[in-house]
């Protein structure tokens, strides 16, 4: 585990990064929720480029997946964070912080207005990462996970919703996984 | 990101597939259809395998093919058979897919054991697991319903010939008549359970999982007969036929007589519980009766199984079995008795604030009362549109305006209604007080049912909810400015300015401010804040993408809508809490005062009554509610005090904060700081401010 070794590069395409099978059990040992195919097609196939991997050497060992896309018709430029892991035996290294500022800084290139995310309340690793960010908890959502936990919402602007559209102010929000 | 929504939205799935049709057919048709589902044979079938591999030709490995209008909610809600986490049939290497004979029991111990057992499955379900995690996973609970029984002779256990269960054995009446009348019993107080959360604004799969996966829970079974055979069932255990001892059988019957008067009790309805007493003491009596006996039980775990899930018709993922601890489900469902009794008490009104006043205190206890009581007290408040089973919502919502804002009796005057004549003053008030019950009755309702939510769902709704009180108020102020012409209102001097009552739009400002405050305090106890510090003693990272002006207005953004108030400019705010002109010794002085007049106010609160208190319906809680406030001030005071003392001496590198979440009102956190080389400070013993 030569610190020196691991690199990080960002998925790209399926074509030029055979890493979908990785991804997919890297994921499925991580988090609880069960992701279907159809779920890791869905934010690879669109947004390939703001997800990004961490290898050491041909062994992935982190992946983060986000999207990024226009809140409901009038809203805000939102940046999602879906998914986020570390191998176990690699974690304590900074290496999630490292994947999380790759994917914002991939998105404040494409002019994010905002990043969101869910994380279990009790994942106070997670929450001091994106806490130490600059996100904050902006609501709490009631037994969240398949698994009956609760999560925090984290949300961090990027830029004052003064210069975004009014009419996304209020937070009419519509319960949605990708909300 | 989570799974579990978009389960439960598709869960109705192949139903769900025809209800759409349903739809669209009278869409299409444009009048009142019956459905009629064109028979496969007559459609025109096309084979397109051929088409369909040409077109895969023209991709390249890795390509992808989308419809644009694919979204995450369909992949979401997408399960992959054969992967172990999603596919709830798969068979794991080793398995098989035979169902091996149920164990019959033969001991009245063992009958006692599943019992409880099925007690902790219940209580699960009440807490929020699946029934396919909790009563379905039971294998006589299966046994019983899984061919759709219609009636009380079909609600039996058929299960394999047993030479120790001859029929006319007392091993033989434990299973077909003791624990079967028991399983009876159970699944209709689910089915009532079920019906109740349904009828109410509750949130599936977050408060309660009302999923009962097309098995039916003896909806056609009359009560009535499901009491006789529970009756039958103990005057058998009563009888010189059970061979059993005094313990046992008084321990069995405890749990069906329970079962019965549970039973009764959640199949009321609220006329009856306006007519009737309730019987919750029974129900609580006979619960001791069960934890008295619980040691006799003895428990069969594998009359329990997570196969049961493979057959129940299901679009979700498999979960695993969920069975709390008796105790847990003891204390569960001895609560939900205490707690379903006492919201009773809002039967006999006394008043709108004193209501409001019980909705808040019953629903911030903690644990929060469960899912079912939550949603029976939105039925008593106003189940079929009547409140508290006699009442006119108008009533409260006027009672509501004159506790809190004495408007003029001549706007409450009967006679307005009886005049017809549109030029007439007492008309033209009649009218608006009438747009105003209208108007407000919808918001104030919903002011109620939102309280009822979780804890997490109020603070989000609220945040909605001002936006509604916010345009209400400006409504109002319209009502009330005509109303002061009607009534030709006599305006008082008021610090030297002239003012007017303006009751309506006080009275909608009131609740506007009250449900703002809410919303800032739940933020504590969700846990949405975190505490910061200007000596340093809270370590405050960079955080490189945010500003602290950008974390204000996000922290605002529930607010920035609302017209009045208005949200302080993030500067200002700045300047206010930092106070850079102010030295920290002085500012701790400042705080000491407050926290010396915070507990000197509390002090008064608590020496009123419970009537000018508003608290005639929750008086234990309102002044426990006090005291945890009082000891919020306290431990405030002593953690500013050893602060004061850390600084004056020096020693400020050798201290420590923690916020303590444990012992203080849950809206006012204290920081406990101690020193890093001794253990810390205690907290506020408890009892301290009794």
């Amino acid at each position: 585990m030569e610190a020196d070794t691991i690199t990080f590069k960002a998925f790209g395409n399926e074509q030029i990064t055979p890493h979908l099978e990785a991804i997919r059990s890297l994921i499925s040992d991580g988090l609880s929720e069960p992701y279907s195919i159809y779920v890791y097609r869905y934010f690879l196939h669109q947004w390939g480029d703001l997800c990004y991997l961490a290898l050491d050497g041909d062994y992935l060992i982190g992946v983060v997946i986000c999207k990024l896309e226009k809140h409901r018709e009038h809203g805000s430029h939102r940046g999602y964070i879906a998914m986020l892991v570390v191998k176990e035996e690699y974690r304590g290294r900074g290496l999630a912080t490292k994947l999380v500022k790759m994917a914002i800084d991939a998105m404040i290139d494409r002019n994010a207005d905002e990043v969101v995310l869910e994380t279990e309340v009790t994942n106070n690793g997670a929450i001091k990462l994106y806490e130490h960010l600059g996100f904050l908890r902006s609501k709490r959502l009631h037994r969240y996970y398949l698994n009956g936990n609760s999560a925090f919402r984290l949300v961090l602007y990027l830029r004052s919703t003064n210069n975004i559209h009014q009419s996304d102010k209020v937070d009419g929000e519509i319960e949605m996984t990708d909300d | 990101m989570s799974t579990a929504k978009q389960m439960a939205n598709n869960s109705g799935g192949f139903s769900d597939a025809f209800a759409r049709l349903h739809v669209s057919d009278k869409v299409t048709d444009g009048q009142q259809s019956s459905t009629t589902i064109t028979s496969p044979a007559s459609a025109n079938f096309r084979d397109v395998t051929q088409l369909f591999r040409q077109a895969c030709q023209g991709l390249d490995v890795g390509q992808l093919v989308k419809d644009p209008n694919f979204t995450l909610f369909e992949a979401v809600g997408a399960l992959e058979i054969m992967d172990p986490k999603m596919d709830s049939g798969l068979l794991k290497p080793g398995e098989e897919d035979t169902h091996p004979e149920i164990y019959q029991p033969v001991l009245p111990e063992e009958i006692i054991g599943i019992m409880d057992q099925l007690l902790s499955s219940e209580m699960s379900w009440h807490d929020g697991a699946a029934l396919s995690q909790t009563v379905f996973t039971c294998l006589y609970i299966d046994n019983l319903l899984s061919l759709g029984p219609s009636n009380i002779e079909e609600a039996k256990f058929s299960l394999a010939q047993s030479d120790n269960h001859q029929p006319g054995t007392s091993a033989y009446q434990l299973l077909h008549l003791v624990l079967r009348a028991y399983c009876v019993g159970l699944v209709k107080c689910c089915d009532h359970v079920n019906r109740q959360i349904l009828a109410e604004h509750t949130y599936e799969e977050e408060d309660f999982v009302t999923q009962t996966y097309n098995v039916s829970l003896l909806e056609f079974v009359s009560i009535t007969d499901v009491n006789k055979l529970l009756v039958s069932a103990i005057e058998y255990i009563d009888s010189a036929l059970a061979p059993w001892p005094n313990n046992i059988k008084m321990a069995l019957k405890a749990r069906l007589a329970f079962r019965k008067f549970f039973l009764a009790e959640l199949s009321r309805d609220v006329k009856d519980m306006v007519e009737k007493r309730s019987n919750w003491d029974g129900c609580i009596t006979l619960l001791s009766t069960i934890g008295i006996t619980r040691n006799l039980g003895k428990p069969v775990p594998s009359v329990f199984s997570i196969a049961v899930q493979r057959k129940l018709a299901s679009t979700v993922p498999p979960r695993p079995i969920v069975q709390i601890p008796f105790e847990e489900a003891f204390t569960i469902v001895s609560r939900l008795c205490k707690d379903a009794k006492e919201i009773l008490r809002i039967l006999n009104y006394s008043g709108a604030t004193n209501l409001m006043s019980f909705f808040l205190r019953f629903t911030a206890r903690k644990p929060q009362p469960s899912t079912y009581v939550r949603s029976l007290l939105q039925t008593l408040f106003f189940g079929d549109h009547i409140a508290l089973g006699r009442m006119q919502i108008s009533q409260i919502l006027l009672d509501d305006v004159k506790e809190l804002c004495l408007p003029a009796d001549d706007l409450f005057d009967p006679r307005n209604e009886l005049s017809e004549m549109p030029t007439d003053t007492r008309y033209q008030i009649h009218q608006r007080m009438k747009w105003f019950i209208e108007r407000a009755g919808n918001s104030y309702i919903t002011l109620y049912r939102t309280i009822c939510q979780n804890r997490s769902r109020l603070r989000r709704n609220l945040c909605h909810l001002i936006v509604d009180w916010d345009a209400l108020q400006i409504e109002c102020e319209e009502i009330d400015g005509e109303l002061q012409q009607l009534i030709k209102e006599e305006p008082v001097l008021h610090n030297d300015n002239i003012s007017y009552a303006f009751s309506l739009s006080s009275w909608v400002y009131h609740y506007k401010l009250r449900q703002m405050e809410w919303i800032i305090f739940l933020g504590f106890e969700l846990e949405l804040y975190t505490a910061l510090g200007r000596l340093g003693l809270v370590r405050i990272p960079p955080q490189p993408y945010s500003t602290d002006a950008l974390r204000y207005e996000l922290r605002m953004k529930p607010f920035l809508t609302i017209g009045c108030p208005d949200v302080i400019p993030f500067d200002d705010f700045k300047s206010l809490v930092d106070n850079p002109e102010i030295d920290t010794l002085e500012m701790l002085e400042m705080a000491t005062e407050n926290t010396k007049e915070g507990r000197k106010n509390f002090d008064l609160l608590s020496k009123m009554s419970a009537a000018s208190s508003h608290a005639i319906l929750c008086e234990e809680g309102y002044r426990l509610n006090l005291r945890e406030y009082l000891r919020s001030c306290i431990g405030a005071g002593v953690a500013i005090v050893v602060l004061t003392k850390a600084i004056k001496t020096n020693t400020l590198v050798d201290v420590e904060v923690e916020i303590d979440q444990g012992s203080y009102h849950p809206w006012f956190p204290v920081p406990r700081i101690a020193s890093k080389k001794r253990p810390p400070l205690p907290a506020v013993p408890p009892g301290t401010t009794r």
